[in-house]
């Protein structure tokens, strides 16, 4: 089960999200750049692992 | 109607429910009613929790001592016969601040608080609880031993707990008291001493005793009738209607539509083409979210379907807008419409699913 992360931004371009996937799940998960949410904290620790999110479409 | 006794206030919509947890009775499970996955996945508010603990399956179940509809099932389907240090395996339910602030912690008096619940486990022996308190920076911890004397059996439990002097608890959102159920834990946090009702901050004392469930595959742990009060004494379960239970579960989880709607469809909710290859719509929530929530959504082809103007527009998914607490806008690009046009949206597969989460 692999984790990924990538920048997702809101109709008119502009960042405002993270979206969440897992391997072989279709259930994806729009985190907005919150601090108090728990599933950006999650995202802000991978990243502080040293991983690195893909780009916005 | 509220009455005076003794200069305080005990009735009335002022007075705080008397059972701190929410879906103590593991009657909501907007999620769903089994996962094989860890995390929030099945009832309300409870969750489990792995780290290197087996692998385990947990499930709403109808298995209930009397009095009560369902538990919350966790079924051991990969064992871990030799914990490692630092291993665990456990079922929490964690609570904001601002609903704890009658317990006075961190006064010079605060409130001691009892814990009831049934619990049913494949094995007799010592089981731990635990309050966990991050805020407080120098006793975190309070556990809690208590035995189950046979097995397979609902028994019913209780547990009182001092209240905690040394920090305020912040009267916020965030998570400050975590009650804890332990299934099975490494040396790590099993190799001290555990004394009940001490606050501590001594890792290794944190479930001692605890037996190990995760040692055989098909072991289980049922919980129910959990409920969390003010006072040295238990009091009969504080029987919640459904839709007050649910209530307060959608500040946390929302449910908007699932594939699983009448007719096999359900209704997502009202959209409009922006310009004509975006439609933005709106969920109103059913309650103030505890922060801006996190969309969740199920993807595929075709999942989703438009009808707008005498036509239809299949899509697969949906994005953030703008997450808010109380309204959250939402938007869908890729579609091919005439800007200005409204339509509604239902669900077009059994895997559909939208929901909010705002969980801590």
């Amino acid at each position: 089960m692999a984790i990924n992360y990538k920048l997702s931004t809101n109709g008119q371009g502009e960042f405002n999200s993270v979206r969440k996937t897992i391997t072989d799940s279709n259930l994806e998960l729009v985190i907005p750049l919150a601090e108090d949410n728990a599933d950006y904290q999650e995202y802000l620790e991978w990243v502080a692992e040293g991983n690195t999110p893909e780009p916005a479409e | 109607m509220a009455f005076i006794a003794g200069g305080t206030e005990v009735g009335g919509s002022s007075v705080p429910p008397r059972n701190i947890l929410i879906n103590g009775a593991m009657t909501i499970a907007q999620r769903g009613t089994t996962s094989t996955s860890s995390g929030y996945k099945t009832v309300d508010r409870f969750r489990n929790s792995l780290s290197s603990g087996g692998a385990w399956t947990q499930s709403q179940s109808t298995d209930s001592p009397a009095g009560f509809a369902n538990s919350y099932k966790n079924e051991c389907t990969t064992a871990e016969t030799d914990m490692e240090n630092m291993s665990y395996a456990l079922v929490y339910q964690k609570i904001e601040g601002q609903l704890l602030q009658h317990l006075d912690f961190g006064t010079a008096s605060p409130k001691k608080i009892t814990l009831s619940f049934w619990v049913k486990s494949s094995l007799t022996g010592t089981h731990v609880c635990q309050l966990h308190a991050p805020y407080i920076e120098t006793t975190e911890y309070n556990s809690h031993a208590y035995t189950v004397n046979v097995a397979n059996t609902w028994e019913y439990k209780t547990i009182t707990w001092t209240g905690d002097t040394g920090d305020v608890i912040p009267n916020d959102n965030s998570s400050s008291l975590r009650v804890y159920w332990f299934l099975g834990v490494g040396n790590g946090y099993g190799s001290g001493t555990l004394t009940n009702d001490l606050w501590h901050t001594t890792t290794a004392n944190r479930a001692a005793g605890q037996v190990n469930l995760a040692g055989t595959v098909g072991n289980t742990f049922y919980l129910t009738g959990t409920q969390l009060e003010i006072g040295e004494a238990a009091s009969p379960f504080e029987h919640r209607g459904y839709g007050d239970e649910l209530a307060k579960c959608q500040r946390y989880y929302y449910l908007v539509a699932s594939g699983n709607g009448v007719g096999g469809s359900d209704t997502v909710g009202l959209g409009t083409y922006y310009v004509s290859d975006q439609i933005y719509g709106a969920f109103f929530t059913k309650q103030t979210m505890r922060v801006q929530p996190t969309l969740e959504v199920v993807t595929g082809s075709s999942y989703y379907k438009l009808y707008s103007n005498g036509q239809t527009d299949m899509f697969s998914g949906l994005l953030t807008q703008q997450a808010g607490t109380n309204c959250f806008f939402w938007y869908s690009a890729g579609m091919s419409g005439t800007a200005g046009h409204a339509g509604w949206i239902r669900t077009m597969s059994t895997e559909s699913k939208v929901a909010l989460q705002a969980e801590l």
